[in-house]
């Protein structure tokens, strides 16, 4: 019972700001691409999930295009850094502001790139590390950039009157405990599976953490 | 080497997660100093906002004080003389039609030195300064509603007896100006001025049957140029810390007038 709470949790903990993006109370612009992101993470996650257990817990077999769920974490993974980044430059700090732009072009060269060149995209066996790791590291850029934002500011606003600033915070925790899994998952699911599994709980407790994040901005009567 | 990642992955998550504490708390720490810098730069503006209105008030409160001593001590002199060589002239030898004049003389004369006397000790505040807050309020009430319709009554609390005479004269001045707005504006019969010392805070009432300013109209009238009254009665309250509520309800009208005070006894 654990094992499935634990495994469906990347789908329920996502319910969360869903529930609360239905009740619609926060109809902020800044907070668009983060309503979207809630839309589209549940629908790739139940999918990825339903391969999973699909597939290794009741032994069907959907042909070779359902063949693994790592497809799906990749559409995530841009969809994720994408949305983030409109996320980032709607928050309109003006603070490295060519750069947020360039970011998601570059991160779509890249994508091209080494999809085209390097790595297989519909690869049945193993998640794509260096995307991860790179869509990782790049929000955590945004992160930590938001924060040098925050301390260069003169206004001096309360940091729970930031606009974002929650969503940040869960972002840069979820971010941050999941860059050294995502850059090393291929060798650990390679060389020690057991210790793969379960450093993906810790990837699953951060992701539900920037879920509740998400919920409670969502559920923040706008303020503008 | 599998043991090896094993630690290294958990130590890597382990300095991204300390990191991010860190900045947090970095964050947190430079916006507490940044809220701490904006408060103290505000009380200091406050500060000197309030030195200029204690300046201000200080300054016309030395002026009236000039012109009252000047009324009563230059005009006032030479009005007596004028008089006393007016009453130095022979009436009797003087025909019908000239001694009216010289009654009328004296009238207007004795109507002018009143008169003078009067301004000069509004403007000083003598009665204050010797008896207290209470009964230089009496005094101006009886004597501006002297000979005129309206019923007006004072209920003071004597308890307020206070060495701050600075801040009474800011009090008196503004009774002065309220009472004097009411009788030329509020077309009152009834009036009542009360007071009541509750602990370090003195409430003065000023109370009538007629109309007033709502609290909305006077935060407006008192940033005009035409609301020099009330842009005073607004600095004087900000320079004694209190407060002042207007309020028209069915009973009449009311004006709530709070001040914190350092009494005699505390």
């Amino acid at each position: 019972m654990y094992k499935e709470i634990t495994d469906w949790s990347e789908v329920w903990a996502l319910l969360i700001p869903f529930f609360f993006l239905l009740k619609g109370r926060n109809k902020a612009a800044y907070l668009k691409p983060i309503r979207i992101y809630v839309v589209l993470a549940l629908i790739i996650n139940i999918g990825a999930i339903s391969i999973q257990k699909f597939k290794i817990t009741w032994g069907f077999e959907w042909g070779d295009f359902f063949y693994s769920n790592n497809f799906l974490y990749n559409i995530h993974s841009v969809v994720k850094l994408l949305l983030f980044s409109w996320f980032f430059i709607l928050l309109d700090q003006r603070f490295m502001q060519k750069i947020k732009l360039l970011i998601p072009f570059g991160f779509i060269l890249f994508v091209i790139i080494n999809f085209g060149f390097y790595e297989n995209f519909f690869n049945r066996f193993n998640l794509s590390s260096r995307l991860l790791a790179t869509e990782a590291a790049l929000l955590l850029f945004y992160c930590l950039q938001y924060y040098i934002f925050l301390m260069i500011d003169d206004k001096g606003t309360a940091l729970t009157k930031q606009r974002g600033f929650l969503i940040v915070t869960g972002l840069t925790f979820y971010v941050a405990a999941s860059f050294f899994i995502f850059l090393f998952y291929d060798y650990l699911v390679a060389h020690d599976e057991a210790f793969s599994i379960d450093i993906w709980d810790v990837h699953n407790v951060v992701y539900i953490i920037l879920c509740i994040c998400i919920a409670i901005t969502l559920n923040k009567k706008d303020a503008g | 080497m599998p043991g090896n990642l094993t630690y290294l992955v958990i130590m890597g998550i382990a300095v991204m997660l300390l990191m991010v504490i860190s900045i947090l708390l970095a964050v947190i720490f430079n916006q507490r100093k940044k809220n701490q810098h904006r408060t103290a730069m505000e009380k200091l503006r406050e500060q000197q906002q309030n030195q200029l209105i204690e300046a201000a008030v200080r300054s016309e409160e030395t002026e009236r004080h000039r012109i009252a001593e000047t009324l009563h001590d230059e005009v006032g002199a030479i009005l007596s003389s004028a008089k006393l060589h007016l009453l130095g002239i022979k009436a009797e030898v003087l025909d019908e039609r000239d001694q009216k004049l010289h009654e009328k003389g004296r009238e207007l004369l004795n109507d002018v030195i009143g008169k003078v006397r009067g301004i000069s000790h509004n403007l000083h505040s003598n009665i204050l300064k010797e008896f207290g807050l209470n009964e230089a309020i009496r005094h101006f009430i009886r004597k501006v509603t002297q000979g005129s319709i309206i019923n007006a009554t004072t209920a003071l609390d004597d308890n307020y007896q206070t060495n701050s005479a600075d801040n009474d004269i800011s009090m008196y001045r503004m009774v002065q100006e309220l009472v004097n707005n009411t009788l030329k504006y509020a077309n009152a019969t009834e009036f009542l001025i009360s007071s009541t010392l509750d602990g370090n805070d003195l409430n003065l009432v000023i109370f009538h049957n007629g109309d007033g300013l709502t609290q909305e109209q006077f935060e407006e009238l008192r940033y005009q140029k035409e609301g020099l009254g009330l842009k005073n009665i607004q600095n004087r309250i900000i320079l004694l810390k209190g407060t002042i509520h207007f309020t028209q309800g069915g009973e009449g009208y009311r004006i709530n007038i709070h001040v914190p005070v350092k009494t005699n006894q505390s």
